[in-house]
């Protein structure tokens, strides 16, 4: 339940901070969680998990104003991909960040690697 | 998670570095994909687009530059209304209006023109601006913007566009950055007026730009001089001229052809160098050529005593290349009391270019005149160019430093340009030609432009239009009163007695230079002539035997004419929905003219004896044809493939020597399956005058040195072949592969080529020279489409393959693209005020102020 909190509240983070900043917002949010949550255990699975979330929800957003799905297909065209892939690639993005970063950032923050 | 113990050393460094890698995709990318991040974040990336394809049903935007406000009433077929004040607010609009559905485009275009695509494409663009700059645009774009006078009209309007474009820049949210400047990493630039003369650059480059001279330069090196003139006359064979010479079917010039000569290795080597140059210059256009039997133009009006409602009927239909998005962006501007213009006007143009208001209609086809010469330089270095001979006397050279800077701003290349007094300098081996062109003289489109568009009368149209000057077009022009009228304005040089403008020029004399242009009076002209209607499509305009002035000397072969001209002659009533249907008409005068020929010559050789089973199936399958390149017809094919059979056999001298040619081999059966390229291919017309001259050597195969052809051996073998090749493609003729639009589409390629962006395979009525042309692949054809009828009310139809938007997501990107393939022409809606547009027709409303948002 404190895992399924911590998903969410990142995830809000994080779709704020993409939407006022930037996708930069994600690693460095995911980095300050990280620090700040140094000895809390799967806090850098959180932070993937939130990464996929904040901007799937942000897709999900855009899909209300507009046909997501097919402009996948076209701007996945355009790039020589399929437009699954490329709404894969948009959710990977942000957890994959997230998560190295977040690891990251606990890791220097306790100042000794592999330690709880 | 945590990093387990065993890899407690490894693991940070290896997250480290993918958290690097991962940065570095983000902000900078893997050239040339975009960075990562900006890319795919779905608030402000690639998504976003998808955000932005639909007008909202009321909106507000922010002009500061607004004299007062302005309002747009979008329609259903995404047609901007727009209601201004004044003139110069509703040109603010406009360029609001167009930057908001077309930015990328305007960007692209400009950018092309000005040889400046590195800057949002890289290095890999180079070599396309050096060739756009080695022609002496850019430069040419400064000197007219040098010239203009900066309290004339046209000034007022580039500013005015410029303030509209820029303030729809400087107000974009993310979903309005426009999906090409995702995919290629960059961002908008602000917009210049400068940019507007760089748009009609581009135009003239397109419609004026000719390479005649140098194609003329190796026929000659492959034929001879004698033959080449013969081959590519100063006046078409066939005239069915522009400025009505009072007869009422096409006159033949009967000529017979001299033989070529065979070249020898010196001459080979001309033919190779010129290739380079040729190659080069055309990088200019992406390495396109575009196919002459389909791009041109139609236009055409009729007299109020030939149409049945007895008002005057105007068509227009400019063919060119076909892309999405289009070309033209429909609008209408109204301005109580000054304006009330409604049409198409290319992104980038401060206006409406083809179009009508309540009195005047207009369209326009391209002359196809000879503005452009080369003359051959003497240099003093070709190491180091400083200077040139000219009578005698060095000359120094004008250098012009060209720098190239790519996306960041990085210079990646600086040239130095070297000018004469003409023009240009361009450099081949040992070859060098300057430029003399008028696309570089210091005119003035945008102000004829301007004025027209608010002519009240022929008479005023006409007079507006006397300083357009390029690219030349055909105007055609009708009143409410019933005037028609054609003038093909342009500027047209004088040039020295003797000189040849189709031919490479000495440069080394003064006296060659041009000895000004021709006077307004001498352009061809008709007005309400007595046979009560005009057309024009491309072909030459006045009957050499009517008035002998050099205009050009690379005129289409008048099929389109000729047949647009039969169809008004038939009718006596017209109306607006024939004038829609001849815009798709799909009868061939080309068609026409040789089927019967190949017919005869099949039933000459079964009379004769020396008929065979392939050439007797050929025969009866094309007398099967009805001439009409329907969708549905499963003959068209095999026509093309009997003409372009032909062609390679009658024009084999014209192949070019450094690729593969036929080897004689002595055998009876002509082998000419691949057929090596041809610097050039005479005019279909050409090919009438050979089909008198039985025994001309043109019909003789070089290939065959044991045996002399004669014009129906030739016939028959392209059928026999046209026949083989068919089958060999589309199978059995009873299959149904052989049906039209099976085998013939037009292809509508996206403005970087980007197939999914595209729309290809869309069927056509139409074949190459029909009055809608479509050959090759498909990539040229009618770009726009307009019929006016011009009564107390005024009423006219449009359509243009394409859509309003140029945002793929939307559906206004490509949703005329299937009504435009079956022929069908929209009812414009042309409304006073906005009070007067139904609402059931409008879908969005859009407030420009000079407050804030």
């Amino acid at each position: 339940m404190r895992f399924l909190l911590r998903v969410v509240l990142l995830a809000l983070s994080f779709a704020i901070g993409t939407w006022i900043l930037g996708w930069w917002a994600v690693p460095l949010f995911a980095a300050v969680s990280g620090v700040l949550a140094r000895h809390v255990p799967r806090q850098a699975a959180a932070a993937a998990v939130a990464g996929a979330l904040a901007w799937g929800a942000l897709l999900a957003w855009s899909a209300t104003e507009g046909s997501v799905w097919s402009f996948s297909r076209t701007a996945g065209g355009a790039m020589g991909i399929s437009g699954l892939l490329l709404i894969l690639m948009t959710l990977a993005f942000p957890a994959v960040l997230a998560w190295i970063a977040a690891a990251l950032a606990q890791l220097i923050a306790r100042g000794k690697p592999g330690t709880n | 998670m945590d990093f387990p113990r065993r890899y407690a050393r490894a693991a940070p460094l290896a997250a480290l570095a993918l958290l690097v890698v991962l940065l570095w995709l983000g902000f900078r990318g893997l050239s040339p994909a975009p960075p990562v991040g900006p890319f795919l974040d779905p608030v402000h990336g690639v998504w976003a687009v998808a955000r932005g394809a639909s007008l909202t049903g009321r909106d507000v935007g922010r002009v500061p530059s607004l004299g007062a406000d302005v309002r747009v009433v979008y329609d259903d077929r995404g047609v901007p209304h727009i209601f201004a004040t004044s003139v110069t607010d509703a040109v603010r609009a406009l360029g609001y209006v167009v930057a908001r559905d077309r930015l990328f485009q305007l960007e692209l275009a400009t950018r092309a023109a000005a040889g400046r695509l590195t800057e949002i494409a890289g290095a890999r663009a180079l070599e396309v601006d050096r060739a756009q700059r080695g022609l002496g645009l850019p430069w040419a774009a400064e000197r007219k913007l040098a010239a203009i006078d900066t309290a004339g009209a046209a000034w007022q309007a580039m500013k005015a566009y410029a303030e509209g474009v820029n303030a729809w820049i400087g107000s974009m949210g993310p979903e309005d950055v426009p999906i090409e400047y995702h995919l290629l990493g960059v961002r908008p630039s602000p917009w210049e007026p400068v940019q507007s003369i760089h748009l009609l650059n581009r135009m003239a480059w397109t419609l004026a730009y000719d390479d005649h001279e140098l194609r003329m330069r190796q026929v000659e090196a492959l034929v001879g001089r004698e033959a080449t003139d013969a081959l590519f006359p100063r006046n078409s064979p066939i005239q069915e001229p522009i400025v009505p010479n009072g007869r009422r079917e096409p006159r033949v010039d009967i000529a017979t052809l001299p033989p070529p000569r065979y070249p020898d290795a010196r001459e080979a080597k001309v033919v190779s160098e010129l290739d380079h140059l040729r190659d080069r210059l055309r990088l200019a256009t992406g390495g396109i050529d575009p196919p002459t039997d389909a791009i041109g133009s139609n236009n055409w009006a009729v007299a109020p005593r030939r149409t049945r409602n007895g008002r005057a009927l105007l068509a227009g239909d400019p063919h060119l290349e076909l892309t999405l998005p289009s070309i033209w962006y429909e609008a209408h501007l109204v301005v109580p009391g000054q304006l009330d213009v409604y049409g198409v006007t290319i992104p980038g143009s401060p206006g409406i270019i083809i179009g009508f208001n309540r009195d005047v209609a207009w369209s326009f086809t391209n002359v196809e005149s000879d503005v452009l010469d080369y003359f051959v330089e003497v240099i003093d270095d070709p190491r180091r160019p400083t200077r040139y001979r000219l009578d005698g006397m060095w000359r120094p050279l004008e250098g012009r430093p060209e720098t190239y800077r790519d996306k960041a701003g990085n210079v990646i290349a600086v040239d130095t340009m070297f000018y004469t007094h003409r023009g240009p300098l361009i450099r081949e081996g040992q070859l060098w030609l300057s430029i003399r062109w008028t696309a570089h003289d210091t005119t003035n489109e945008s102000e004829a432009l301007a004025r027209a568009v608010r002519s009240r009368s022929v008479t005023e149209w006409l007079d507006a239009m006397t300083m357009f000057a390029v690219p030349a077009q055909n105007g055609i022009v009708a009143d409410r009163s019933g005037v028609i009228a054609i003038r093909s304005t342009g500027r047209y040089p004088i040039r020295a007695p003797g000189a040849r403008g189709d031919r490479l020029q000495d440069g080394s004399s003064k006296a060659n230079d041009w000895r000004g242009t021709l006077p307004v009076s001498r352009y061809p002209f008709a007005i309400s002539p007595p046979q009560g209607f005009l057309a024009s499509a491309n072909q030459q305009p006045f009957d050499p035997r009517q008035d002998s002035t050099y205009f050009g000397a690379h005129w289409y072969s008048p099929w389109r004419a000729m047949r647009i001209n039969s169809l008004l002659r038939a009718d006596s009533s017209v109306t607006p929905d024939a004038m829609r249907q001849y815009q798709t008409d799909p009868g061939s005068a080309r068609a026409d003219a040789f089927v019967p020929a190949f017919l005869t010559a099949a039933a000459a050789r079964r009379a004769a004896g020396r008929s065979d089973a392939l050439l007797d199936t050929a025969a009866r399958l094309l007398a099967e044809w009805d001439r009409r390149y329907t969708k549905a017809s499963e003959r068209a094919v095999l026509f093309e493939a009997m003409m372009s059979s032909l062609q390679d056999h009658v024009w084999d001298e014209l192949a070019r020597p450094s690729r593969p040619v036929l080897r004689n081999e002595g055998r009876r059966r002509l082998r000419a399956h691949t057929a090596p390229p041809r610097v050039d291919t005479p005019a279909d017309q050409m090919l009438i005058l050979l089909l008198q001259d039985p025994s001309s050597p043109w019909w003789d195969a070089r290939a065959t040195s044991d045996m002399v052809e004669r014009r129906d051996d030739i016939l028959a073998e392209a059928m026999r072949e046209g026949y083989g090749r068919t089958r060999e493609r589309h199978g059995d003729p009873a299959s149904g592969g052989w049906r039209w639009d099976r085998v013939h589409h037009a292809s509508i390629y996206h403005l970087l080529r980007l197939e999914p962006l595209s729309r290809l395979d869309v069927a056509v009525q139409g074949g190459p020279s029909t009055l809608a042309p479509s050959s090759g692949e498909g990539r040229f054809g009618p770009s726009w489409r307009m019929v006016v009828e011009l009564g107390r009310d005024i009423r006219a139809w449009t359509i243009y393959p394409g859509g309003q938007s140029g945002n793929p997501a939307s559906t206004r990107y490509a949703d005329r693209v299937d009504r435009w393939s079956a022929g069908v022409l929209d009812s414009a809606l042309v409304p006073h005020t906005e009070a007067e547009l139904p609402a059931n027709r409008v879908a969005a409303r859009l407030t420009l102020t000079r407050g804030a948002q």
